[in-house]
Order: C-alpha cells, then structure tokens, then sequence
C-alpha cells in the first residue's frame, strides 16, 4: 500500500512538474474600452511558472463598475512566464479567447472574443524563487502592470454583426502565487559516490 | 592527613537548599550559597526523574515523530555537581534529543532564584539523543513548526516542568555536597558502532581513522556489504573491524567519583560515574510511541544496576543489574552517559526493536561497569587497553564557556559562516537509522546536492516552508571547556562528526600541552543548544544527512575548533580567569501550543469511594501483564502519585524485586484501557523461570494482581 502510494505521488509530481504549477489570484483596475473608456475590475486566475520561465494558461473575469459588478467577460488566458530579472521581474505576452461583451458597448448579446495581452510583474514580498531551495510551499506577492487589445465579433443575431468591435484595456493590480517545489523539476542530483571537486570547498 | 571539616556554612545552607528545591518555583531568596574554595574536591550526584505527561509528541523524527501514550523507560537527568577552588559546576545528562537554551536558562535562573551558585555558564544539560523525549521546549522556531514533530509547537508549561525538576535536583545535589576522589579512565570500545555516511568520511584528507579505516579496508574485503548487524562481541580486536566500523571515535571515557574518607583515603567504590561515548543510540525504530531513554537509557540502567550490586551480588543472580535501584539508596551508585562523537556513528543492529536496544545498552552498560571497576592500567576490558588516571582529591576545577554568535562569524581565516542558517531538503528525509516518508521525493534521499555550488551554501538545496525565518534556527550557541582532576571534558552544542570531534580533541590539547591521549578531553556533543550537525569541508559537498544538517555552511566546524582554540588559551597559565562570554538570550519561541494536558485527577475521596480497576492478569511469552479497563489516575511522573512494582512472596510478605525505575516495566495507555507489563530480560536457565510474582500499582491507588506464574514459554 505504502509503495503504491509512493508510486501515485511520484508520478503526481512528475506530471504536473513538467508544467510548473502554481495558483493565482489577481484583482486588476482596468481601463477599457473603444472610444471611450471606463473603469473595470478584472479577478484571473492562472498557472504559476515557479522558478523557471514556462508556458502559463488560465482564465479571467471581468467586470464594469458602473454595472454592480456584474460579470461581462470570460476569458481562456495561455501565455509565457519570461523572467526578465529571475527572482523579481517577469513578463508575460499571452493570447485570450473568451466570450460576453465588451467593458462598455453593448453588441447586442453574448459575443466572441480574441485577442493579445502582455503584463509585467515585479515580486514584491515571498520567496525569491531564483534562489536554489526546496519550498514546501511558497507565497510570492506581486504588483502587475498590463495591456491588452483585441476585437469582439458579435453575435449572428445582432444587426451588425460584421462589425468587430475593437477594445484595449490598461491594467494595475497585486497578484499572490502560490507554489511549491514537491511539484516542480529537479533543481539537483543525487551524488552517492565519487570524488567531490576540490572547488566546492570555500 | 584528616579531611578538612565541611564549611558550617555549607552544612546550613544544605538544610536550606532542600527546603528551597523541594519547594521550587520558590520566592526569590536574598543570598547567594558559599562556593567550596578549598582546592579539595567536594562532589555529588543525584538523579531526576522528567518523565512528562504522556499525549506529547516526541521529538527526533521529524514529521514521523509520534503522540506518547506510555513509558518504556523513565526519561531522566543525572545529575554531577562539582565544586573546588570556588567554582562549581553542574554537568547533567539528560534523556532528551536534544537541548535548548530556553532550557538551559529556565534551569539557571532557577538556581539563581535560590541562590544556587551555578551560574549559566557553569551549567552544562547534555542530551543523549534518545529520540523517544519529549519536543515543545526547544526556542528556535524551526524545532517547533512544520515538519518537526506531528504535532508542532513550543509549551512552555513543558519548559517549566523539566526546568523546575532539574533546577531542583541540582540545587539538592549542591547541598550534598561530600569531599570525594575522582579519576578518569577510558578504553577503545569498538563493534557497537559504525560510520552511517562513509563516503564523506573517506573524502577526509591526513587523519588517522581514515587511514584506519583504509587499513581495515584492504584487511577485510566485504566492507560494502551491510554492516550494520548486531554484534555481541563488542571486544573484537581491530583487524577484524571492517572499515566503518573503524570510521569512527571509540573511546569510552569516564570520570569516576568515590567517597573520600576521614583519613583522605578514597573508598574503593564509586557513587558515580560520568562516562562519555560516542553512538546514536537509535536502537527503536520511528514507529515509536513510548518515552525511553532508547540505548543509552538501558546501558545506564545495566551499569548502575551492577555497580550498585557489586560486592553483594547473589552468585547467578545477573538479572538484578536491570532491576530498580536498591532498597539502601547509599548504594546506589549513578552513572550518567553523555553522548560523545557521534554525528556520523549508529548502533550496529540487525533491525530497531526494543530488544535490540536493551542488548546493546547492556552491552555498553557491563562495558562502563568494567571499566569503572577496573584497578589497574594494565589490565585490559574486553581485549582492550584501558588507561588509567591517577585518583586524585584535589586539583583544578576550571569552567570556560562562550556563547559563539554563528551568523556571518570569522572563523579565523578570514573567511566567515553564512549570513543565515539554512537546512539541507537531503536532512528531510531522515538519516538512514531513523528515515522518514519524505524519502519518496529524490530531494529528501541523502547525497542530493546541487548540480553547482550556489552561494555561502554551496551544494545544500535548503528545505523551506514558506519564506526565509531568520529566527528559523538558533543563531547563538555555547561551547564549554571543564578542566577537572587532569582531564578536560569539551561541549559542543551539536552533532560533531568523527572527524570534526576527533580534530577539535586534537586542537585542545596541543592548546593545553596536553596529551593528545586519552583521558586527557572527553567530547561531549549536544550540550546546551542545538545547532544540529558539524562536518568537515570535505564532507560538507556530499550533503549526506549530516551535510545538510550543518546549519551555517562548510566552515562551520572550522569555526568551532578555532573558538575551541581561543577559548583553551584562556585556561593555559598564566591566564587564571575563567573566560564567560554570555550574550543577552530572549527567545521568541512560535507557534505557542498548550499541549501539557490538564490536571484531571481524582479527589481522594473519590478515589476511596469508587471501585477498584477492572484487572486482566496475564502470562505472556516473556513476562507478565496487567491489562486494566480503566486507570483512575492520570500518569503522572511523581512515583508518589504513580508507581509499578513487581513482588516476590518471600517468607511471607511481599518483597519488591524491581520497580519501574528499572528497565522492564512498560505502561501503555490502550484507547479506554491501560496495558502494564514486566519485560524482565530472560536469560538461560534463568531462576525467576517458574516463579510467582505480583505486579502492583502503587502510589495514590493501591492495587495488587494476583500472584502469577512466569512461565518463560519458548518465542
């Protein structure tokens, strides 16, 4: 039994190490829109890359202010964690499809969405993952800077539904990560045996 | 010549003293006690029970570390309080993993409180590693979070429990104090152990066991078959020691203490005896849930056992050496047995068991027997040279300690420890005698490292639960130098490996001009803090289960031996001040738990009026069994409240043949039940075989089996 348990944590560990994982919650004040923007909030969650810069997915909501926060968008979210500065600075150019409708116009029902995004995220207090360690557990806050752009198509039903909607947003937000090394990559090697080199020693 | 009378105002200040401990905590009191200032040695030894409430964890196994639901074998301190020349010093070995300084403190300012005129830096509480004590008395928060027990916090009620009984043993010990003789002895006792990472070991460059083990290499060819099977021939001559069972410090020292007499003669017989070795006396596998001192707690048992006996031993009556201490407590003679150069040495057992662990304690115990008895230097103990210190009544008695400051310190060189103590994720997993379920993550096995070095840490990938605690770890720790009766014993705070030990040993002595032979420094490990491994820098890289226990980088025993030098010089003449440095201590002990369970006893009339336990009585395979629906009482460690004994029907009445301050009584809480049994070792033909014995509860609750018959039925 305790074998069969190994082996389930083993493989666990492995399958989702080969991705990184990490939980995030984010809460971003957006300004979005066409011609004439308006406050929104945007709440995502995503795919943490702890430690190494790799692809990230996940998905976001977003809300307008002035509609009692009601939710107008989801969004499908996969993008790339580029460490910049490892430790501290990352960036993340990311495509989103999603549906709803955008932060301001109506387009006559529940459109589609597609378009890119790019955000920059700096660490601002937790583990410092470009350091070698092994973290049970790791909290990482963050403030995130961003931008996106992309085009609503709207519904076949509504009267002009060629029309593609073009939307930009502007964002500023904290986000917590979450992590842990018992599910990422190797960061070392057992050495039972051998000669360890004369320079390891300060 | 005729002994110099007792100071009167020692013999009042005795009266006042146990008055004081008995009563502890105590108010304030204004004086501070007479130190002895004649260079005559004046000495005593006690011995304190600190067997806590059960339903603590235990500490040692990290996460595999389990609730206590009964006692194998009461834990306990010795206590060895020696005074000349105006100091005094209070050595105390204890059955715990490990000490702490919250500890040390509580029990200092303790004896400070009743004006007990041992200071903290005269104090010296030394853990045997027995990894079945209690945990939640350790100030470093990483000994109480996450991961370092299963059930973490720190208690304070623990810390006032195991202070105020040894504060109180001491300061009765201090007012005893009797004219004595001392002398050390020491003898190579080798089989019982070997080295558990040996490939470090071997990376050591120019030593002497290295060479050694080389030897016994090529002498012996299947040195990488398992060597870790039991031995019961611990006096085999060298060439046939295989090369880790040669890896390691053998020496078995001692510091024995006999009665002086009127006429300044020294009684032939000891009363105590402080004896050093070196071994982690893991001999009960993880998956334990009882208190026991483990080994070491069976080999003190056999030693006193038989030295308490000696002279009016019955022929053939051997299994008195693990019986409770004898009825005439002037006979009782105390040993206590610190542990000595054992950061890379495990017992050599064929598997962990309780048995296992009584055979090897008893082994070790006859060897400290042997050896405390032994009366010339030419003799030889088990096949072993022993040597012999001359017995002295006077002499020096002097205390250096220093409480090193780890983070960032000089180690001589110019070269400095890291900033901030970090555990390898290689510890995690345990070491090979006591492994954890975290060995299912490659990381926790030992020997991983990095694949590069990476900072002051070089090849440690260090094990985290969140962000970094700079108070994680403790940051100060002391070392100690007694010089007593021309011999020195050293303190570490920690786990040295043999070849840290063995080159701190050598570094002393050339300080002093001393011998490096023994007897001349005993090292004693894990003394008054924990700041768990000391390798070498060679050994560091491999970041086996030491390595990654070697909290402030691989110049962490480099900067020990070179304090060790410093602090040596300052008791070389012409220098006669004892050298203190005592550094400021205020603990921030996380999480705070209250896990000391609450006094739930019963009136005395309750007791009285409610009706007797429920009793099963039973033979089993190897002893008796008593098995209760219920216990009226919450255990407690006041054998007033709560005691076992066993009963002979001789000539009529009862006569208690053991108790459980020996080595066979097992009390075990069952769910709603409560199991006490009597596990004497059973030896061939053994003549309690066939006899009837009583097991007996005594204490606030009177309760006696039936007389049951031990049959010694064949396994």
């Amino acid at each position: 039994m305790r074998r069969r348990y190994a082996c389930f944590v083993v493989v666990a560990s492995w399958m989702l190490g080969a991705c990184a994982f990490g939980l995030t919650g984010g809460i971003a004040n957006t300004l979005a829109g066409g011609h004439s923007p308006a406050a929104t909030t945007s709440m995502s969650f995503t795919t943490h890359a702890f430690r190494h810069g790799r692809p990230v997915f996940g998905f976001r909501l977003s809300t307008a202010y002035d509609h009692g926060f009601a939710i107008r968008s989801g969004m499908l979210h996969c993008g790339y964690d580029a460490r910049l500065i490892p430790g501290w600075l990352v960036i993340v150019p990311a495509l989103e499809l999603g549906a709803g409708r955008p932060a301001v116009e109506s387009i006559g029902g529940v459109g589609s969405y597609a378009g890119a995004a790019t955000s920059l995220r700096l660490r601002v207090f937790g583990v410092n993952d470009a350091e070698p360690a092994y973290n049970v557990y790791a909290i990482i806050g963050e403030v995130v800077l961003g931008g996106r752009f992309g085009g609503w198509m709207p519904p076949e039903t509504a009267p002009d539904q060629k029309n593609v909607r073009w939307e930009w947003a502007i964002e500023a937000g904290l986000r917590v990560a979450v992590g842990s090394d018992v599910i990422t990559s190797a960061q070392g090697e057992i050495v039972d045996t051998g000669a360890v080199e004369d320079e390891d020693t300060p | 010549m005729r002994t110099a009378p007792l100071p009167w105002q020692l013999l009042a200040a005795s009266l006042l003293i146990q008055a004081c401990a008995a009563a502890l905590p105590a108010q304030q009191l204004p004086r501070r006690l007479p130190i002895p200032t004649s260079a005559k040695y004046m000495a005593s030894v006690d011995v304190a029970d600190i067997t806590p409430a059960l339903h603590l964890s235990l500490f040692g196994h990290g996460p595999e570390s389990r609730i206590a639901t009964g006692v194998r074998l009461r834990l306990r301190c010795e206590i060895f309080v020696i005074a000349a020349e105006g100091s005094a010093v209070a050595l105390v070995p204890c059955d715990l993993n490990s000490p702490s300084r919250a500890l040390q403190r509580a029990v200092s300012d303790r004896l400070e409180k009743i004006g007990v005129p041992i200071g903290p830096e005269a104090l010296f509480i030394m853990a045997t590693h027995t990894h079945a004590g209690p945990a939640h008395y350790h100030d470093a928060r990483r000994y109480s979070g996450t991961l370092s027990s299963s059930a973490p916090g720190y208690d304070q009620q623990v810390v006032d429990f195991l202070a105020d009984r040894i504060a109180g043993k001491i300061a009765a010990a201090y007012g005893s104090l009797e004219p004595v003789c001392l002398s050390w002895r020491s003898q190579r006792l080798t089989g019982l152990t070997f080295n558990r990472s040996y490939v470090p070991f071997l990376a050591n460059k120019d030593i002497d066991a290295v060479t050694r083990a080389r030897e016994a290499e090529k002498t012996v060819q299947n040195w990488l078959a398992p060597h870790n099977e039991a031995s019961n021939d611990p006096g085999r001559s060298a060439p046939a020691l295989r090369g880790p069972e040669e890896a390691v410090d053998p020496l078995l020292s001692l510091l024995r203490i006999s009665r002086r007499r009127k006429d300044d003669s020294c009684e032939p017989a000891p009363i105590g005896v402080f004896a050093v070795y070196g071994m982690h006396p893991t001999g009960v596998p993880n998956t334990n849930d009882l208190y026991h001192g483990d080994i070491f707690g069976f080999a003190v048992r056999a030693a006193e056992g038989r030295l308490s006996t000696y002279g009016d031993r019955p022929d053939g009556n051997t299994w008195a050496s693990e019986s409770a201490p004898p009825v005439d407590e002037r006979k009782h003679v105390i040993v206590g047995l610190a542990n000595g150069i054992e950061g890379d040495v495990s017992p050599k057992l064929a598997l962990q068991s309780f048995a296992s662990a009584r055979n090897h304690g008893l082994l070790l115990g006859h060897a400290i027997e042997k050896l405390a008895l032994v009366e010339s230097a030419t003799a030889n103990v088990d096949a072993s040279a022993v040597t012999i210190g001359p017995m002295v009544s006077q002499g020096r008695l002097d205390v250096a300690s220093w409480d090193l400051r780890f983070p960032n310190a000089d180690v001589g060189d110019g070269r400095r420890l890291c900033e901030f103590a970090e555990l390898g994720v290689a510890a995690g997993g345990g070491a090979r005698d006591g492994p954890t379920r975290l060995r299912v993550l490659p990381e926790a096995n030992e020997g991983y490292r990095l694949k590069a070095p990476y900072g002051c840490h070089g090849r440690k990938l260090p094990l985290r639960t969140g962000a970094h605690d700079d108070y994680g770890f403790p940051d100060v720790a002391p070392i100690g130098l007694i010089r007593v009766a021309d011999g020195v014993i050293a303190t570490a705070p920690g786990e040295m490996t043999t070849v840290v030990g063995q080159r701190i040993r050598a570094a002393i002595s050339r300080t002093l001009g001393t011998s490096e032979q023994p007897p001349s420094v005993a090292m004693v490990g894990l003394t008054n803090q924990y700041m768990q491994y000391f390798t070498t820098e060679n050994e560091y890289p491999y970041q086996y289960y030491e390595g990654a226990s070697n909290l402030y980088g691989a110049l962490t025993a480099k900067f020990l031996e070179h304090s060790f030098i410093q602090l040596a010089a300052t008791l070389q003449p012409p220098s006669s001040t004892r050298r203190i440095r005592l550094v400021p201590f205020h603990p921030k002990p996380s999480p705070c738990v209250d896990r000391w369970p609450a006094d739930t006893e019963p009136s005395d009339a309750a007791l009285l009026s409610e009706p007797k336990a429920k009793a099963i009585e039973a033979d089993e395979t190897d002893g008796l069994v008593l098995m209760l629906d219920a216990l009226p009482l919450t255990f407690t460690s006041d054998r007033d409240h709560f005691s076992i004994q066993v009963l002979e029907r001789v000539k009529g009445r009862d006569v208690v043949v053991d108790d459980d301050r020996g080595s066979s009584i097992e009390v075990r809480e069952l769910g709603d039940k409560w199991r006490i049994r009597w596990l004497p070792d059973i030896q061939p033909d053994d003549a309690r075989c066939g006899k009837s014995y009583k097991l007996a509860i005594r204490g606030r609750l009177e309760l006696t089996t039936q007389p049951i018959k031990l049959s010694c039925k064949p396994r």
